[in-house]
């Protein structure tokens, strides 16, 4: 046998996936003398060229699985066909057709068997992305189902609302009895000045806390409207008087009409202002008159400055906020202390039940003040 | 995070907030808390040639996905309720309570720190507070001044600026020679503003403002007709910071009132009501509460005030 084709036999047991990457320039020395020999390398170890040359990439892919299937048995035919090439010299020249003959059908079967291994690497491949894609739909389908369950969710609740202010108004629903009333003795409204325009809502809304049994109501508006409306609003609810100071003392005792109060702005920090010139004033004429007086300045005096400057007016137990934000747009400061706030949202949407939900809610708290 | 544009304003918190567990141990960890993120306004980075460049783009990510950095309000106004009643459901004593409640407030604190909100009120103690038990009054003047000796430090190093205001005649000695001396060792400091209001209420300090105006006016500084808001705003013990204003005031366990705090600066202000109790109130409520405030800016804008 050929040294060198002995060599290359001998090759074959080792790493014949490295071989197959490396062989063609690198691993063994490709033997020159033997055109038969160098076919046979050009088998066992296809160079780049030749590969590419097979017009075909999944040469590439299965270079390795096809050289370790088809190995053993190329190596067989091979040996086949070396000893009988190399068997004797006679019989060389009388089989050259069959060695080629050979030759050829291994490697058409070797590549049959590469493209068979290829195709199922891409089988694979392709399905794991459908897979992924599969996933990628299970978790969007789970997402909208999320969000169509909060939907629902948040459906159902307003829904329920609407059924329970419904019900409210037409008084079907009169299981908690009648509304406790005793701790709400001065209620004020504060209204998103564009809103306060709509007069006839603000009449109507009125008419509701009346049918409450609430008596003494202020309303309040950052730019003075309501004030501007305070004839029509009088006006149209016919039982009702404007709060006159003098009242105040007697305010909780007047049981039959509503007590309506209105008040802007210029109520609101214009009158501490205002509170704050009477006193020094007040306080500089006693210093003229008297000597040096002491200044004692405390809380009642202020409320009193206040009064005296006609923005007094007693502290709010409830306060309703109409308009598109959470907060009371300058309602005199000092009157709030402890006065609740509860957000009622647009004065379109208001509703018979949420009013007396909110007052209900009222009642039930539970008031520290602080100790 | 789902967010769904729907009209109802009922919305409990409890059902669709992260749920944040507290620890059952509420001792305060104040001393062994460790801040491993720097809160410097202005970090310094290596830029592409030798260039120095701001980190305000790092805090942006900082932020959560539903919060906008050009709509974080500047001034956060909080009342932090409910320590009694947190403690009372876990049959602790109310001295636990606070503490927990001080733990809640230094995470609050590092989280405005954080979103480079500017100045932060808390409500710490009220003046009708005084009427309470003296041994919890006791306590509690002994843990502000504990926290405020231990805390220090860090709040040096996060470059937080300590302004203490109320009625400061009330306080004990100690107490006001510490808040004396915690006002000038963080004077110059640049970052956030702690406003601590300890002895505080709104009626007091309109009260303490046209006070030093009628001081003012004896003086012939100023003549009575010429008072107006601007001058008393000037007068308030508000005045110690740029933003006097709350653009968001928090009050937490659910009660929806002012409580006599900061009556004069909340015209405003946007109220956010949370149902939890202090100790309980984490990031989570925090975001709640900024998201309901940045919609409304989105949807009005911000009022003059």
């Amino acid at each position: 046998m050929d040294k060198e084709t002995t060599k290359l036999l001998v090759y074959e047991s080792i790493d014949n996936r490295e071989a197959f990457e490396h062989g063609s320039s690198l691993l063994i020395r490709k033997p020159r003398s033997s055109h038969k020999a160098q076919m046979l390398h050009s088998i066992y170890h296809p160079t780049t060229n030749e590969i590419t040359s097979k017009k075909t990439k999944r040469h590439i892919a299965e270079f390795g699985e096809w050289k370790t299937l088809n190995l053993r048995q190329q190596r067989r035919d091979c040996e086949v066909g070396l000893n009988e090439s190399f068997g004797s010299e006679e019989s060389r020249e009388r089989k050259p057709r069959k060695l080629q003959e050979t030759l050829n059908e291994t490697m058409m079967n070797g590549f049959m068997d590469l493209g068979s291994k290829i195709l199922r690497v891409l089988r694979s491949v392709v399905h794991t992305s459908c897979v992924q894609n599969l996933f990628k739909l299970l978790l969007r389908l789970l997402w909208n189902l999320l969000h169509l369950s909060i939907s629902i969710w948040y459906l159902g609740l307003g829904i329920a609302l609407i059924l329970q202010s419904y019900l409210m108004s037409s008084r079907l629903l009169k299981k908690n009895g009648v509304l406790n009333l005793s701790n709400l003795r001065y209620l004020a409204i504060v209204v998103d000045s564009e809103e306060a325009r709509h007069t006839l809502r603000i009449v109507e809304l009125l008419c509701w806390l009346s049918a409450i049994g609430v008596k003494h109501v202020c309303l309040y508006d950052m730019e003075g409207v309501l004030k501007e409306s305070k004839e029509v609003i009088l006006k149209e609810l016919g039982d009702v008087r404007p709060l006159e100071i003098t009242d105040e003392r007697r305010l909780f005792l007047e049981r039959k009409h509503i007590v309506l109060e209105f008040v802007s702005f210029s109520d609101g920090k214009e009158g501490v202002a205002k509170a704050a010139s009477f006193l020094c004033s007040k306080y500089l004429k006693g210093a003229s008159r008297g000597g040096e007086q002491e200044l004692v300045f405390s809380e009642p005096e202020m409320t009193n400055a206040l009064r005296a400057v006609g923005v007094g007016g007693p502290e709010p137990d409830l306060l309703l906020v109409y308009g598109p934000t959470k907060c009371h747009l300058g309602f005199p400061a000092w009157r709030l202390r402890y006065t609740e706030i509860i957000h009622m949202g647009s004065l379109k949407s208001m509703k018979y039940g949420a009013i007396v939900k909110s007052i209900r809610k009222f009642t039930m708290v539970k008031q520290n003040y602080g100790s | 995070m789902v967010s769904l544009q729907l009209p109802l304003s009922t919305i409990n918190n409890k059902i669709f907030s992260h749920f944040n567990p507290k620890p059952a141990s509420c001792l305060c960890r104040v001393g062994n808390r460790s801040r491993a993120f720097p809160c410097n306004k202005y970090s310094i980075f290596r830029g592409g040639e030798g260039t120095i460049t701001t980190a305000t783009a790092e805090e942006e990510r900082l932020l959560p996905d539903e919060l906008r950095p050009e709509l974080m309000p500047k001034h956060v106004a909080v009342i932090m309720d409910g320590n009694g009643r947190w403690a009372r459901q876990r049959n602790l004593p109310t001295s636990f309570g606070h503490r927990a409640g001080v733990r809640a407030l230094t995470d609050l604190i590092d989280l405005c720190c954080k979103w480079g909100i500017r100045v932060l009120t808390v409500f710490a103690f009220s003046t009708e507070n005084w009427l309470r038990p003296k041994l919890e009054v006791d306590i509690l003047m002994s843990l502000f001044e504990m926290v405020l000796k231990e805390e220090l430090k860090i709040l040096m190093r996060q470059d937080v600026r300590i302004s203490v205001i109320g009625d400061s005649k009330k306080l004990p000695k100690s107490l006001q020679k510490l808040k004396t001396e915690v006002e000038d060792t963080t004077k110059n400091n640049s970052g956030l503003q702690l406003i601590i209001a300890i002895s505080f209420s709104g009626q007091y300090d309109i009260v303490q403002a046209c006070k030093s105006i009628v001081e003012k006016t004896k003086d012939g500084v100023i003549q009575p007709n010429d008072i107006t808001e601007a001058v008393i705003e000037q007068e308030l013990e508000t005045n110690c910071t740029k933003f006097p204003h709350p653009d968001l005031l928090i009050r937490t366990s659910g009660e929806q009132r002012i409580s006599n705090f900061l009556l004069w600066q909340l015209a405003y202000t946007e109220l956010a009501f949370v149902k939890s109790l202090w100790p309980d109130f984490g990031k989570a409520d925090f975001v709640d509460a900024l998201c309901e405030f940045q919609q409304r800016k989105r949807r009005y804008g911000g009022r003059d005030s």
